[in-house]
């Protein structure tokens, strides 16, 4: 395969009528999406989209958000799911960073999108709307009686595998988010690899409980597709009770399972999995976080008859880099699940300050190299060159590796495992989180005097909790409640502080500085609400 | 007197949220849902605090997505489970 929309046509060509996407009890076959991804495509060249644009898309998980993508595609463009919970600033961000021409929307997204009208306009951006008419009073330049119009016809493409499929944006230590490039070879590179790994067939149906905006949907979306398979988009309101979620999963009668391990572990402590339940499912996937072994147990004991991975890997280094086929029931419920070995096409490399490698069971920098690397962040060539490194094993220049941020030592067998972060990025319920982008919208709140994040430890949440610490200017009241409100405006819910304290100063270091060290351990001394 | 009841469980849920969640709800309207402030964290502390604070029980096997979301539809999922007393 050249191009991700190869996969759906593909499939459109030799079984049309099979079900490619199943939501809310209808089905949505390779055929019609084929068509509808086209008439996409040339509805974006309608409102004078080009090679190389980029898309925002304001649209839900849904069929109609994936057909928007597979037709971004097509058009030459490269697309990025926008999550409609971000506050209008954080849009605005992204909207702006990206520079686009045109935005594909739904009624859902009216609210956000009259707010980001309200406030700034949207300027030379043209807004389509594919559900239906134009809400009221809304920027429209399409609609989908427009979209209905177009040909159904196959689209050339002139794109190649090097062009952008999409760009993902992730928490940015300066508190801009930044956008991870990835490929149309990043992801066929993945999904090649995990075709063959996983065997997945024509009769698979797969998960699809990541958001758009995460980087392993990518995975679930054209994993499922280049096999011909069903996916099933799981819904996002199914996580907050952890038995809608398991009635779900039996329901579809799911093949594959594929989440961070927080979801698992809900349903786990609600104890709502059944001996032998989901007897369908031969393989259950988990990436984004360390999943503690006490929970995988507890799941291997349940489900005997299925196959439990382990995949590691950053956004920047396409879905998983890694992978861990867990070979039993873990004995040792305190030691953690290895990350495993790179996948085909990828290295890890544990190395030392020098980028010497690491002795074995020393701890180092986690390094990846290979096929799943991201080109870089989107417009940044300094953070692009800081994280993006020439590989120093190699004569060839071209030859990056990319410094993920996590520690690591390799074991006697060769396996790696994950110690830590060398620096404040979190993971929280699955979240990648930069302390640093919540402090610096902080620093823009003018009732404060300080204020600084550390992550503390919890027994109510699966990661870190965030903990706030901070001190209002003299005479001010600000109360948690209300310095909380204050971020929502700005932060998506997931990037909230969990845990205050009001200071009258913060604790400081010799050198004047924000002790964060005595900030995480006051913390850890209170006890959580 | 069952709206009297009503609005006294929705002050008492909106005061759970401030003194459990530091979280202020804007309106009554405010779908607790898609603004985060209920998530599958705290759906299970809250669920344990309303518990609590009313006597009563709530399966998580009975309960329903659509009882969180609002303050108001929660009032009333409360004031379904508990007999009215006063």
């Amino acid at each position: 395969m050249k191009l991700l929309q190869h996969y759906v046509s593909a499939q459109a060509s030799l079984r049309p009528q099979a079900s490619a996407i199943a939501w809310k009890g209808e089905k949505l076959s390779y055929g019609a999406l084929d068509q509808r991804t086209n008439r996409v495509a040339r509805l974006l060249a309608g409102l004078g989209a080009e090679r190389g644009d980029r898309i925002a898309l304001l649209l839900p998980k849904s069929p109609l958000a994936i057909t928007a993508m597979v037709g971004t595609l097509k058009a030459d463009c490269a697309y990025t799911p926008v999550d409609l919970k971000n506050p209008a600033p954080r849009v605005e961000q992204i909207l702006a960073a990206l520079e686009s021409r045109v935005l594909l929307a739904c009624r859902e997204a009216a609210p956000l999108v009259e707010q980001l009208v309200r406030e700034n306009g949207l300027g030379p951006l043209r807004v389509a709307w594919l559900d239906g008419e134009a809400p009221a009073g809304l920027p429209s330049h399409a609609a989908l009686a427009d979209l209905e119009t177009c040909s159904a016809d196959s689209v050339p493409s002139a794109n190649g595998d090097a062009d952008v499929a999409h760009i993902l944006f992730t928490s940015g230590s300066t508190g801009v988010p930044k956008g991870v490039m990835i490929t149309h070879a990043n992801v066929i590179a993945f999904v090649e690899w995990a075709k063959q790994h996983f065997d997945i067939q024509p009769t698979d149906r797969c998960s699809g409980h990541s958001p758009l905006h995460f980087d392993l949907s990518t995975f679930d979306t054209y994993g499922s597709f280049a096999a011909g398979a069903e996916l099933h988009p799981v819904p996002v309101e199914l996580n907050l009770l952890p038995h809608k979620l398991a009635q779900f999963m039996r329901d579809a009668a799911l093949t594959q399972w594929f989440s961070v391990p927080s979801a698992l572990n809900h349903m786990a402590k609600a104890d709502v999995i059944k001996e032998h339940d989901f007897p369908s499912l031969r393989r259950l996937l988990w990436c984004g976080e360390a999943w503690h072994a006490a929970g995988l147990a507890h799941w291997m004991r349940r489900l005997p008859h299925v196959r439990f991975t382990n995949l590691y890997g950053p956004t920047e280094a396409t879905i998983a880099s890694s992978w861990y086929d867990v070979p039993g029931i873990p004995e040792d419920e305190t030691k953690p699940v290895p990350i495993g070995r790179a996948c085909a096409g990828e290295d890890l490399l544990v190395l030392d300050e020098a980028l010497r490698p690491a002795a074995p069971g020393e701890t180092g920098d986690l390094y990846i190299r290979g096929v799943g690397l991201s080109p870089g962040y989107w417009r940044d060539a300094a953070k692009t060159d800081a994280a993006f490194v020439a590989n120093p094993f190699s004569a060839d220049g071209e030859d990056r590796i990319y410094r993920t941020g996590d520690l690591a030592r390799v074991c006697e067998n060769g396996e790696i495992v994950l110690v830590g972060r060398a620096d404040t990025q979190i993971k929280s319920r699955g979240y990648r989180i930069e302390l640093g982008e919540i402090e610096a919208v902080l620093h823009t709140i003018g009732t404060l005097e300080e204020s600084a994040v550390v992550a503390v430890e919890s027994a109510a949440i699966d990661g870190l909790a965030i903990a706030c610490g901070y001190a209002p200017r003299a005479g001010v009241v600000l109360e948690p409640a209300d310095l909380r409100t204050l971020l929502a405006a700005r932060l998506p819910a997931y990037m909230l502080p969990s845990r205050w304290r009001r200071f009258d100063r913060l604790p400081l270091n010799a050198n004047g500085k924000v002790d964060r060290k005595a900030l995480k351990e006051i913390f850890a001394a209170s006890p959580e609400k | 007197m069952k709206l009297d009841r009503l609005e006294k469980l929705q002050r008492e849920i909106a005061t759970i949220f401030v003194e459990r969640f530091d979280t202020r709800i804007a309106s009554h309207d405010v779908d607790l849902l898609e603004t985060g402030l209920v998530d599958s964290v705290k759906i299970v502390e809250l669920v344990l605090e309303l518990e609590q604070r009313f006597g009563v029980s709530l399966p998580f096997e009975e309960l329903e997505i659509e009882d969180f979301r609002t303050v108001p539809r929660l009032a009333e999922r409360i004031a379904r489970t508990t007999p009215a007393v006063g």
